[in-house]
């Protein structure tokens, strides 16, 4: 089972029973058109993450810590998928390597997703093992990511029932 | 060049460093110079050692055994496979030894001098990663004790990532027995991943010469000790150096501190500096060191480099030391590829790492994509500036300075702004591909932060930042911007100056070129005149609705200049004249025994004169004795003495004459008149001739005697004008006239240069002020120069644009005008003056004759008959002789004027424009 973690602290599992987490991809992107109207689309720099994260336990997740006015680590539960048409595929950096979080690989193959290993990770590209007949690869990992915590919400039941979501976005 | 080891003495004495390469399941080399002291101890002596051999980890040892054979040892941790030497090495001897894990062949071989000694079968060894740190030279570890210390000297040794042939092997020890420094410039061209050439004179590091895996030396041993190689210098051929630096130069020689260090001979080393630098000392720091070899460092720096400090810190010291060779060449060379011939080839000491060569350029490609990534980097004072925020926008235009603002959230911390003023401040397009890698960066702005403004609440620091192009001239001499802007000048046309700005100023004023200073700090000189070809830009590459037109104003037009110059100066004049005076006859003296004058005071008087006499006195004297004379007749005794009955003589006279010529010169446009009839301006100049006449005029002292008799009227008048001063004569006069029709011209063409036609296109690095630039559109074609450009990166929407404006001349005649050449009209031709008389003539007047009375007015000899002679109530007269010569008739002396008209036609482009609907 993967587990959050939120500045090296586990989320426990009692907290959340019930687990869900969205990511979106933060980017500064312009789209305009020319004359001719062909499209122009121009992107600043690196692309971010942004994530909300909520959960649903039988004990209320601790909240009172996760101060907005600084940075925190999340290494996040939930698995991001990148892909390529050869055996090596680019993985972003910042992304989980502790155990049950290290990333993981499947060949495509006649639409189907195959297991193959990762044969190592050197640089942040993944050579996976090499499968007959793949027409792509795809490594999925979990990313780990500094960022600011946006938004945090937590809703108690008298049923025992304790949800809460946190809502985060790289820096 | 040093060429030095180190000796061990097999005790704890040994190198050992971290996380050196390992060969995994690839193959590897293991090069080391070696003399031991005692080849066989009984015991093992370690060369190298990487790993454990004998524990879990494994490792690879390379050794000489206790019988003296060299041994080379793979332990994947598992099984170990060793090789060793069929020959026994000798005491205090140096040997080259290599060691070879060769995957390709699953072997693993030795060599001793080039020679191979020895090859085994190591496909049981598995994978030779993941050894334990620390790894060793002149030791190695057994399990987990570190010893088998080596006895000895060692030197040179190197690690390879792959198998170094029997062939290069058997090379590089012919090398290295005869030139240390050939054998390390042929190594590296091996590519080794270690290179220890063991030359260190102190401390205790070991440098790697070929990456970054540098050693620590441990224990007693000694090292600077004398090389186990050959001490032959590598050979450096002629012309192996060619460096140019053309250009502007404008700081003495110790304003370029270069530094040729080593052993390369001067015929070497053609460096050439050119011109002059329009930055100060220290922004060359330019240093050779070492020897190199042939071709290796062609490098060719020409044209115009105005970059600021430590844009080009070229340096390239040693001969394998990392980092030797950082050499930057970014955002200051305006010169197209083929003048920055550089190669690096081969033999240099060093990995790709030690080369960090940057050549910025403009990828069109990436921009002009339908899709593309970028960023802006903004550096003030050397340190990179992150956190902007809101956009980063850079305006240029022609003759202006180029001006960069952005925004920044600061450091934490106390924050002061006027610390950030003044501070060279540079900006850069950063290329992305589609991973958000860098592709390439490309100066946008290099200038200095001229205002620095602190936001408190948003915590933002705004800064605007000025290439200041007026900045750049005021410390230029006159000299010095004749050389960069293109036009002329004359003070008779503008305000004397020393140079600065306003003198670049005037000069652009003749001329149709503009001056910025563009992206890179490089000041640019460019014709206004739009170019044949040029950069386009169609409907697919500028933005919908962002095309406007301005037309100039019809005030702002104008089709001739009169152009009014005076000259003045001064005409030098010398005339000439016979005096003759004539007193009567000897009959008449004698019948009517008046007094003549006496020699002396007819002399006194040719002396007092405003006149200068030029000539001796021709005297008329009294005859000798003479038995009969006159009638009735009598005799004559000739005891005339000192009295004369008349004289003559020349006399002369000097002044100076001011002469006044007025030009008056029109430059005219037909093409433009045609169009919107006649708008004129007049522009008034003039020249005065300096020259003090009072010297010329007071010179009496005149050469030689006048030509022909004194009673003939023939003379020696001459004439000469005084124009001859280099600041204010004739040529100076012409100069100024050219410079006066120049900017008159350049007045013309300029205005009618008033249309502008701006476009907003997607970023591209390719449209720079210098550029000319066609909008073909569906509703309008146009072509002219880049007036102005207008950069956005704007941070917060992600979009990088360019606002252009084209600056067009136009007009609507029938272009067929010939442009005049700008010669100076011709000197104005003065009529003939009226001839004045060139004798006065002096007489004689009697009283006691008539009724007349005395009159002061009246020149010559007047004097009384005698008592006996006088008539009765008749006039006497005072007894004078009065010498009145001539006045300078006025025509002569005061200023003349003389006109000279012409007119000069102009010509100016019309480039295209077409509106349609």
């Amino acid at each position: 089972m993967t587990t959050l973690v939120i500045d090296g602290q586990p989320v426990a599992e009692l907290n959340a029973l019930e687990f869900d987490q969205d990511y979106r991809d933060v980017e500064i992107v312009s789209f305009r058109r020319t004359a001719d109207n062909t499209g122009i689309l121009r992107a600043l720099g690196d692309a971010k993450l942004a994530t909300v994260i909520s959960g649903k336990g039988w004990m209320p997740q601790p909240l009172s810590g996760l101060s907005k006015g600084s940075t925190h680590v999340i290494g996040c539960a939930m698995p991001r998928g990148a892909e390529s048409a050869s055996n090596v595929v680019s993985l972003p950096a910042a992304r989980r390597s502790d155990a049950g979080h290290e990333p993981y690989a499947f060949a495509v193959v006649a639409g189907e997703l195959v297991e193959t290993t990762i044969t190592g990770i050197v640089a942040d590209e993944a050579t996976c093992a090499t499968v007959s007949g793949a027409s792509g690869y795809v490594v999925y990992y979990f990313p780990e990511i500094t960022a600011a915590i946006t938004r945090v919400e937590s809703t108690s039941r008298s049923s025992a029932e304790h949800s809460w979501s946190i809502s985060a976005e790289e820096f | 060049m040093p060429n030095r080891c180190v000796s061990f003495y097999g005790s704890p004495e040994h190198i050992y460093a971290s996380g050196l390469p390992e060969p995994g399941l690839g193959s590897a080399t293991y090069v080391a110079w070696i003399n031991p002291t005692t080849a066989a101890t009984g015991n093992a002596q370690g060369i190298l050692g990487l790993g454990r051999r004998g524990a879990a980890e494994g490792g690879v040892s390379f050794l000489i055994n206790g019988t003296g054979n060299l041994q080379l040892i793979a332990d994947d941790g598992s099984n170990q496979v060793g090789v060793v030497s069929t020959a026994v090495l000798s005491s205090s001897t140096t040997y080259m030894v290599v060691g070879v894990i060769d995957r390709t062949t699953d072997e693993i071989a030795l060599y001793i001098n080039g020679v191979e000694d020895g090859r085994e079968d190591i496909s049981a060894v598995g994978d030779l990663s993941g050894f334990s740190d620390p790894s060793h030279a002149a030791a190695y570890q057994w399990t987990s004790t570190l010893a088998n210390y080596f006895d000895g000297y060692l030197d040179e040794i190197a690690i390879f990532s792959d198998v170094v042939s029997g062939a290069n092997v058997s090379s590089l020890y012919a090398t290295g027995v005869d030139s240390w420094e050939q054998y390390a410039i042929d190594l590296i061209a091996l590519s080794p991943e270690l290179v220890w050439h063991l030359d260190e004179t102190s401390g205790t590091t070991v440098v790697d010469s070929a990456n970054s895996y540098n050693g620590t030396y441990s224990g007693s041993l000694t090292i600077d000790e004398p090389g186990l190689l050959g001490s032959n210098p590598a050979t450096v051929n002629p012309d192996d150096l060619p460096m140019v630096l053309s250009g502007f130069f404008q700081y003495p020689a110790a304003d370029l501190p270069m530094e040729l260090i080593g052993s390369a001979v001067p015929d070497d080393l053609p460096i050439v500096l050119n011109g002059s630098l329009l930055f100060p000392a220290a922004d060359l720091p330019l240093a050779l060191s070492g020897s190199w070899p042939a071709a290796d460092i062609p490098m060719t720096l020409s044209g115009s480099i105005s970059s600021p400090a430590a844009d080009l810190p070229m340096a390239l010291t040693g001969d394998s030391v990392a980092a030797n060779l950082a050499m930057r060449l970014s955002g200051t060379l305006s010169h197209p590829a083929a003048d920055m011939t550089m190669r690096l080839n081969t033999a240099t000491v060093g990995g790709q790492a030690d080369l960090p060569l940057i050549l910025e350029t403009q990828n069109v490609a990436h921009m002009t994509a339908n899709a593309a990534r970028w960023n802006v980097a903004v550096s003030i004072a050397g340190a990179n500036t992150s956190r902007l925020v809101n956009y980063v926008k850079r305006t240029n235009e022609e003759n202006g300075s180029g001006i960069c603002r952005f925004s920044f959230i600061p450091s934490a911390g106390n924050i002061d702004p006027s610390a950030y003023e003044r501070k060279h401040c540079t900006v850069s397009f950063v290329g992305k591909d589609d991973n958000n890698n860098t592709t390439y960066s490309l100066r946008r702005f290099t200038g200095e932060v001229s205002v620095a403004t602190y936001d408190p609440d948003a915590g933002v620091m705004h800064i605007e930042a000025i290439a200041d192009l007026p900045g750049r001239f005021e410390e230029l001499s006159t000299t010095a911007i004749d050389s960069v802007i293109p036009g002329d000048w004359s003070e008779h046309v503008f305000e004397a100056s020393v140079g600065g700005w306003q003198y670049a100023q005037d000069r652009l004023s003749t001329s149709t070129h503009c001056v910025f200073i563009d992206e890179n700090g490089n000041l640019q000189t460019v014709s206004l005149t739009a170019a044949a070809s040029g950069v386009s830009v169609n409907d697919s590459g500028r933005f919908a609705n962002t095309l406007k037109i301005e037309r100039p104003s019809l005030r702002d037009l104008i089709t001739r200049v009169r152009v009014n110059f005076d000259f003045r100066y001064v005409r030098l004049r010398h005339r000439e004249i016979s005096v003759q005076c004539s007193f009567g006859y000897l009959c008449n003296w004698l019948d009517e025994g008046y007094n003549l004058p006496s020699k002396a005071t007819i002399t006194a008087a040719s002396n007092s004169s405003a006149w200068t006499r030029t000539s001796d006195i021709y005297w008329n004297e009294l005859p000798g004795p003479i038995a009969s004379v006159c009638t009735p007749p009598r005799a004559w005794a000739g005891n005339g003495g000192s009295l004369c009955l008349g004289a003559s003589w020349k006399a002369a006279r000097r002044w100076a004459q001011t002469i006044t010529e007025e030009f008056a010169i029109d430059v005219v446009c037909p093409d433009l008149e045609e169009s919107i009839g006649q708008r004129g301006i007049a522009e008034d100049y003039g020249v005065e001739a300096v020259y003090d006449a009072t010297d010329f005029e007071n010179v009496t002292a005149f050469d030689g005697p006048p030509s022909g008799a004194t009673l003939l009227p023939e003379t020696n008048d001459w004439t000469a004008e005084a124009t001859d001063s280099v600041e204010t004569g004739r040529a100076a006069l012409e100069h100024a006239i050219s410079v006066a029709i120049a900017k008159a011209r350049a007045t013309i063409v300029n205005r009618a240069r008033g249309w502008r036609v701006t476009v907003e296109c997607p970023w591209r690095p390719d449209i720079t002020v210098k550029s000319t630039v066609s909008i073909n559109t569906h509703s309008l074609s146009a072509k002219g120069k880049v007036f102005s450009i207008e950069e956005t990166f704007d941070l917060q929407t992600g979009e990088p644009t360019l606002i252009v404006t084209l600056a067009l001349t136009r007009h609507d005649g029938s272009g067929g005008a010939a442009e005049t050449p700008l010669d100076p009209p011709p000197s104005p031709t003065q009529e003939p003056e009226t001839n004045t008389g060139r004798t006065a003539f002096h007489g004689i007047r009697k009283g006691g004759l008539s009724y007349t009375k005395d009159d002061p007015e009246w020149s010559g000899w007047i004097t009384n008959v005698a008592p006996v002679y006088q008539l009765p109530g008749r006039e006497l007269y005072d007894e004078r002789f009065a010498l009145e010569l001539p006045e300078i008739e006025e025509s002569a002396r005061d200023a003349a004027v003389i006109v000279a008209p012409s007119e000069y036609t102009v010509s100016v482009p019309k480039d295209d424009l077409t509106m349609r609907y």
